[in-house]
This record gives structure tokens, sequence and C-alpha cells, in this order.
């Protein structure tokens, strides 16, 4: 059973690297806009009785660019880290792979439907934001999980 | 290579029966609330924020039922499970979700921020979506060189 799709195994490093630097910029941005710049961006939308100010649309062109940064960073990171190759790739490393997959897309639906059930109106947007990530996130940490689990297993053995 | 965490076949069933409530639901939602949707997001959003009325209920509703459904449909066992089929659902599973990231970032450049609220939401069904169209089209290729191949044997 061979494995397709799958990045070669050094591209991790740079994944982690792509991580790394997107926490980095985002704990920066929460220094520089103490406010949160997520919630500041849904304020600058013009509600009904307010006209767009020129200034608010600057902020919301740099606003953008961040946001693309960001978003470009984590999805390539969390891609490269979850879809990197192992070391020695066989079958058992296959089916776990294929099951930590579906195991994370249940997961991630089963949040969010707790989510739909006791979130409603404004605050349901954080949990969107989240949702993009969340599947790729679980998905790494249950496969790494297992890895370490089959490892340990193999050296107690041998 | 045994399947886990899959449904039972004829849950497939189940499956096409809420996906088939879910759409008829959601278009007359749509004409009978004729350019709500048009609204900014925001406000949208902003309009009803309790919990329990009659909104929220109905979103959730409507939220478990497509996702039973899509979840039902693309996690049901085949008739036949083996090796190959395995194979292709993660082939398909890993595909689909690099053609999700792909269509995300493209619509994350060009699209401005209040759109892209849009964009998030159906980002939580086009998973789904993806892998059942994509396996499906694997399943049906495989039949079809199956069904070829039997006059030769």
């Amino acid at each position: 059973m061979k494995s397709r799709f799958l990045f070669p195994h050094k591209w991790r490093l740079i994944g982690y690297l792509c991580f790394a630097a997107d926490l980095i910029f985002a704990i920066v941005l929460t220094v520089l806009h103490p406010e949160g710049y997520a919630a500041t961006d849904l304020r600058q939308v013009p509600g009904p009785g307010m006209k767009p100010h020129h200034d608010i649309c600057i902020g919301v062109t740099e606003m953008r660019w961040h946001n693309d940064i960001t978003i470009l960073l984590i999805i390539f990171g969390l891609l490269l880290v979850a879809f990197s190759k192992e070391k020695i790739e066989d079958e058992q490393i296959s089916q776990l792979r294929l099951d930590s997959l579906q195991w994370a897309v249940y997961l991630n639906y089963g949040l969010f439907i707790i989510c739909v059930l006791f979130i409603y109106g404004i605050h349901f947007i954080p949990v969107l934001i989240f949702n993009i990530i969340t599947p790729l996130i679980f998905f790494i940490i249950r496969f790494r999980w297992k890895i370490y689990q089959l490892n340990r297993l193999l050296s107690r053995e041998g | 290579m045994k399947s886990r965490f899959l449904f039972p076949h004829q849950s497939r069933i189940i499956g096409y029966v809420c996906i088939f409530a879910y759409l008829p639901i959601m278009v007359i939602k749509k004409l009978l609330h004729h350019g709500y949707n048009n609204q900014n997001p925001s406000i949208k959003f902003a309009d009803a924020s309790g919990l329990l009325n009659s909104e929220h209920i109905f979103t959730a509703i409507a939220s478990i039922l497509i996702l039973t459904g899509l979840l039902f449909i693309a996690f049901s066992k085949e008739k036949v499970e083996d090796e190959q089929i395995s194979q292709l659902r993660l082939d398909s599973l890993q595909w689909a979700i690099y053609f999700n990231y792909f269509v995300l970032i493209c619509t994350a450049l060009f699209t401005s921020n209040m759109n892209f609220c849009d964009i998030i939401v159906i980002n939580l069904w086009t998973p789904l979506i993806f892998f059942i169209v994509r396996f499906r089209w694997v399943i049906f290729r495989f039949n079809r060189l199956a069904k070829n191949e039997i006059p030769l044997a």
C-alpha cells in the first residue's frame, strides 16, 4: 500500500517554522491591538446608522493584509506538519493516518454541533474562524500521539 | 486492514433523506426571507444575539440535519470493504482536505473581510462535499475498470 499525496519528510521542519512564525506574528498583533483585531475588524464595518470613515477604510486594508498573511502561514504550516511523510512509511502508518484523519473530522463536527447549540449571533464568528484550522490540529495531535504510542510499544517489545 | 469508525452501509439512505429534507427547507426559507441574506453579515449576526430564539433553533436544526446527512453519506461502509477501498478513502479524504484549503486560500486572497464571513460558513461543509464527490467518482471509475476486466480474465 503506497502513500500518495504526501510531502517529503524534511518539509515538516518548514511546517513547524511557519507555525512558530505565525504564533509570533499573532502575539505581536495582540500586543499592538490589545482589544483584538478580529473584534475591531467587525466593529469597523459601518453599522445601520454610521457613515464609513476614511480612516476606517485604511484600517481595513491593513487588516486585510494581516489576515491574508496569517491565514496563509498557518494553513501552509499545519498542512506541511500534518501531511509530511514519516521516516518509515508502511501500512500501519497509513492505517493510523486514515484513522486519525477520520477521527479528526468526527471530533471537529462533534464540537461544531455543540457550538451551534450553545452559541449564536456575533459570537459565532470566532467559532467559524477556528473551524478553519481545528480539523488539522486535531489530526496532528491524534496522529502524533498514536505514533508515539506505537513507538513506545515497539521499543518495549524490542 | 480493517476499517474503523464507519457507519453501517444502510445509514447512507438516512444520509440522503436528510440532505433531501434539508434542500427544500433552505429553498423555502430563502423564498420567505427574500433579501435577508443580502444584508451585511455583521448586521445579520447582531440582529439576533440571544440564545433560543426561533432563528437560532432553525439554524441549529438545519446544521444538524445537513451534518448528519453529509457524515452518513461520506462515512458509511461500502458493500464490500477491502484494502483497496480503504486506500481510496484515505486518498480521497486527503485530497479533499488539500483541495478545500487550496480553495480557501484562493478565496482568502481575493475577497474582502465581510465577504469572507460567507466563505467560512460555506467552508464548514466543503471538505465533506469534496470528499463525497471525489470518493464516489473514484469508486465509479474503479467499478467500471473492474467490469471491463472480467471478460479478459
